[in-house]
């Protein structure tokens, strides 16, 4: 009677362990929801001082957008570099041969000017992968161009942001801290306090 | 059932696996006043890292090529859809050419079930045609494109047949027939 007692106990406390440790191992799938290929270019110069971001993306990531704006900026602030973002609402794609997007360009070209960057930033929603129906990834586009107007590429590549997870850490900080982290490491920003890591 | 019918069953299944089918819903506009006369043809592409892109440029190739044009393969994805299109113009001066192309993959979509993939992915693409002399869109397409069955056929290969055979349709080559590979 206690043997079966106590391989009940086992058993219980058996299934607890096994269902925790897969609970804490899919967590952990969930922490690292942005994956980066990018490419430094030899040409690549100073870390830059006044970064102008133009953040690209639908509507429904405006929240998003928000998020990386506040996230991106005080990531960037703390390296030394100035940041403004223009966030650029990307229209549902139709048939329109119609150039919807030039009251949003007239704004931008005004407010690039206006802040006078020596590097701009451009982060565009490229595509989605969908799973039945359902956004599973976003993919964008990234490249840091030098002076205005551009001179050259210094950095350049993409970003796959898993959309959803229970943490919901993919999204727009999770976007900022990979590509701060990420021109951190390709040594384009250089004035950045060291981290415990380092 | 006899031993012949399930013969011919079988070789009807096998027929749809060699051949394949590629579904394609394509929807085009084309503004009426443009007079196309393309020989030079810039293609930017983003294809959201599709394995098929070396068939696709390669059949886009020579079937443009047939069509009396020469295309050149620009990868300035980023840089064109910079939204104040200073690169865009910066690369207009630098290449001449009659019409630029691109061609980007909006969204792909797989089904699964319990886990698993059920069949090929659906893919959306938009392609867009523009003048480079006024700088304006002149011809626009949503394509929807379904590999269904296909397990041997080239997709890059069905995919350009499609894109050519839509924009002789639409008047933007003239001096093609291109060749259905079905």
């Amino acid at each position: 009677m206690q043997f079966w007692f106590s391989v009940r106990i086992m058993n219980s406390i058996v299934i607890r362990v096994v269902f925790c440790a897969s609970l804490i191992l899919g967590l952990s799938s969930c922490v690292d929801p942005v994956k980066l290929r990018t490419n430094v270019f030899p040409t690549a110069q100073k870390q830059p001082e006044r970064l102008f971001v133009i953040l690209s993306a639908p509507t429904a990531w405006a929240n998003d957008a928000k998020v990386f704006t506040e996230a991106f900026s005080e990531k960037m602030q703390a390296c030394g570099t100035e940041t403004h973002v223009f966030f650029e609402e990307k229209k549902a794609e139709s048939l329109s041969l119609q150039d919807d997007a030039a009251d949003t360009r007239k704004e931008l070209i005004s407010e690039e000017k206006a802040f006078s960057p020596d590097y701009v930033l451009s982060v565009n929603w490229s595509n989605a992968s969908l799973v039945n129906g359902y956004v599973s990834v976003i993919n964008f586009n990234l490249a840091l161009m030098r002076g205005l107007p551009i001179k050259g590429i210094s950095w350049q590549g993409t970003a796959s942001v898993a959309n959803g997870g229970w943490f919901r850490t993919g999204g727009g900080k999770g976007l900022a801290g990979a590509i701060s982290d990420d021109l951190k490491h390709k040594n384009l920003l250089t004035k950045c306090p060291a981290t415990k890591e380092e | 059932m006899s031993g012949k019918t399930l013969r011919l069953i079988a070789l009807f299944c096998l027929s749809f696996v060699v051949v394949g089918c590629n579904t394609m819903h394509v929807e085009t506009n084309k503004d009426p006043n443009y007079q196309a006369n393309i020989h030079r043809l810039v293609i930017v592409e983003n294809l959201g890292g599709a394995s098929f892109q070396g068939s696709l440029d390669k059949n886009l190739t020579s079937m443009i090529n047939a069509c009396g044009a020469k295309p050149t393969f620009v990868n300035l994805v980023q840089i064109i859809k910079d939204p104040s299109h200073r690169i865009l113009k910066k690369d207009a001066n630098g290449i001449s050419y009659d019409a630029l192309l691109t061609i980007e993959m909006t969204s792909s979509d797989q089904l699964t079930r319990y886990g698993a993939p059920v069949g090929t992915p659906t893919y959306h693409y938009t392609l867009t045609l523009i003048d480079p002399g006024s700088g304006k869109k002149v011809w626009k397409a949503l394509m929807t494109f379904v590999t269904g069955n296909v397990i041997l056929s080239d997709k890059g290969q069905l995919l350009a047949s499609d894109i050519i055979t839509q924009m002789n349709k639409d008047g933007l080559f003239t001096e093609c027939v291109p060749k259905d590979p079905n």
